[in-house]
């Protein structure tokens, strides 16, 4: 079966411990803004993770979970995944 | 990582199926197998991990016997650092041999499924036009029985865009945790799209983002490799670019069933034709990887494909986190390769990224209420 991973996505959902809470609706941009926040999103988005890692690592309480969000990430960095593909060839 | 076609066949007939020779039921000659452990695995420092990838047609049309042979004629050449196996397919010839030899040799399986029965046999049909999603079912029962968890292949449609919570419901049910979603691409023997329609974009971002959403909420364990792969880099605070295996020559090598040689895109090989027939580099039976290296051929296509590289790079916002996407859907799409931006870029890496930002915005509010238990999640069957 391989070893288990954590989704990345409730890695980073479990972080959002200080973070502003914030509807998704507040953010979705109308189809004309779409081209203005284009140049945004990746930096946005850049942030947004950042910010998560850095507020757990701040978070005393969350230590075991912070461990195991790093073992976590360090087992994606290694692309140890177990889908066919290690990269992001899309037909594998 | 290389890419191998044993056999151009393959034994169903999806209507959004990019490969043109699906009915030739040629078969790679050990000869040629040969000359891929010579010429390709031998070229390779044995030290370097290697990636040998069993595509298609359906590679498990091809007797089991061909691969007993195969395999240890490939691995020959790695002493240090076994050859890492994977193999792609529909699952209609999975039977309990296919599964322990896969289970034996440590194959890694992507499987297609396309989520609930009757969106998966809408598209993924045989020649006479029946349906096919049992098979694959019972591909999947008989894999895990036999200790191997496949990773899954979801085709993405007009059709299961708009059956979202069916598509969610479908994988939780049966305990599919590793996901990739593949956007119907106009490509190769598939000239149109069914995701070719006003605001398409959106409905893609729209359906990742209620999708991931609820993994949240419902704290699944699930995994969605494209969302995936963007978070971590971003989390490592690093960057796709020069990490796109499929923008750096011979990074991904291809062999067809006669010995072709194809690199950047796999699915060159659809479109190795007429004014692109360069994009087939040379044939294991007459070059070495050296000659192919050096060929006029590989020099052509590289200046091609870093011309459109280049062009990602001075008008896409989304460069960093995506390297250069794919060429063979600027191909495609385009008939260029000098090209930035595709739908399939705008369908997937850019989607994702719009989806994730908004995601990530927002998960104060998703956080499950029990929080401290989320590592506490199953690791099957989630009903």
């Amino acid at each position: 079966m391989g070893s288990e991973r954590y989704p990345l996505l409730l890695l980073l959902a479990a972080m959002a411990v200080h973070g502003p809470a914030t509807s998704t609706q507040a953010v979705i941009p109308s189809p004309s803004e779409r081209a203005a926040v284009a140049d945004d999103v990746v930096e946005l988005l850049r942030t947004s993770v950042q910010e998560r890692l850095s507020s757990l690592q701040l978070s005393g309480r969350e230590r075991q979970d912070s461990n195991e969000v790093r073992r976590q990430l360090t087992q994606f960095y290694n692309f140890n995944n177990q889908n066919c593909v290690r990269g992001n060839w899309k037909n594998c | 990582m290389v890419v191998i076609q044993p056999t151009p066949f393959c034994n169903i007939d999806c209507d959004y199926c990019y490969l043109r020779h699906r009915r030739d039921r040629s078969l790679m000659s050990a000869a040629t197998v040969e000359a891929i452990a010579d010429r390709v695995i031998g070229a390779i420092d044995p030290a370097t991990e290697t990636l040998v990838i069993w595509h298609g047609g359906e590679p498990t049309t091809v007797p089991l016997d061909w691969y007993r042979s195969a395999y240890p004629t490939l691995s020959r050449y790695k002493q240090g650092v076994p050859l890492d196996f994977a193999l792609q397919t529909n699952g209609i010839g999975i039977d309990n041999s296919w599964a322990r030899f896969l289970a034996e040799t440590g194959t890694r399986v992507g499987l297609s499924i396309d989520g609930p029965e009757d969106l998966h046999n809408r598209h993924r049909k045989t020649r006479t036009g029946r349906p096919t999603w049992h098979l694959a079912m019972r591909a999947l029962d008989t894999l895990r029985r036999n200790q191997v968890e496949p990773g899954i292949i979801t085709v993405l449609t007009a059709d299961s865009l708009r059956r979202r919570d069916d598509m969610l419901a479908f994988f939780v049910e049966h305990g599919l945790h590793n996901l990739s979603f593949s956007v119907e691409e106009r490509e190769g023997a598939n000239a149109t799209s069914s995701l070719e329609f006003a605001g398409v974009e959106q409905a893609v971002e729209e359906f990742l983002l209620r999708f991931m959403e609820a993994v949240i909420i419902e704290k699944l364990p699930i995994h969605v490799r494209e969302a995936e792969r963007i978070l971590a880099l971003l989390a490592a605070d690093t960057s796709a670019v020069g990490a796109n295996e499929q923008t750096e020559a011979l990074a991904v090598i291809t062999v067809d069933w006669t010995g072709g040689v194809y690199t950047y895109s796999p699915e060159f090989t659809e479109h190795a034709i007429g004014e692109w027939g360069y994009l087939r580099l040379g044939s294991l039976h007459k070059h070495t990887l050296a000659e192919i290296s050096s060929g006029e051929a590989l020099g052509r296509l590289t200046r091609e494909v870093s011309a459109g590289l280049a062009e990602c790079a001075r008008t896409c916002s989304f460069w960093e986190i995506c390297g250069g996407g794919s060429p063979v859907n600027r191909l495609a799409e385009h008939g260029s390769l000098a090209v930035a931006e595709t739908q399939f870029c705008r369908l997937t890496v850019q989607a994702t990224a719009r989806a994730l930002q908004r995601l990530l915005r927002s998960t104060g509010e998703l956080r499950p209420p029990h929080n401290s238990d989320w590592t506490r999640m199953p690791k099957r069957g989630l009903s």
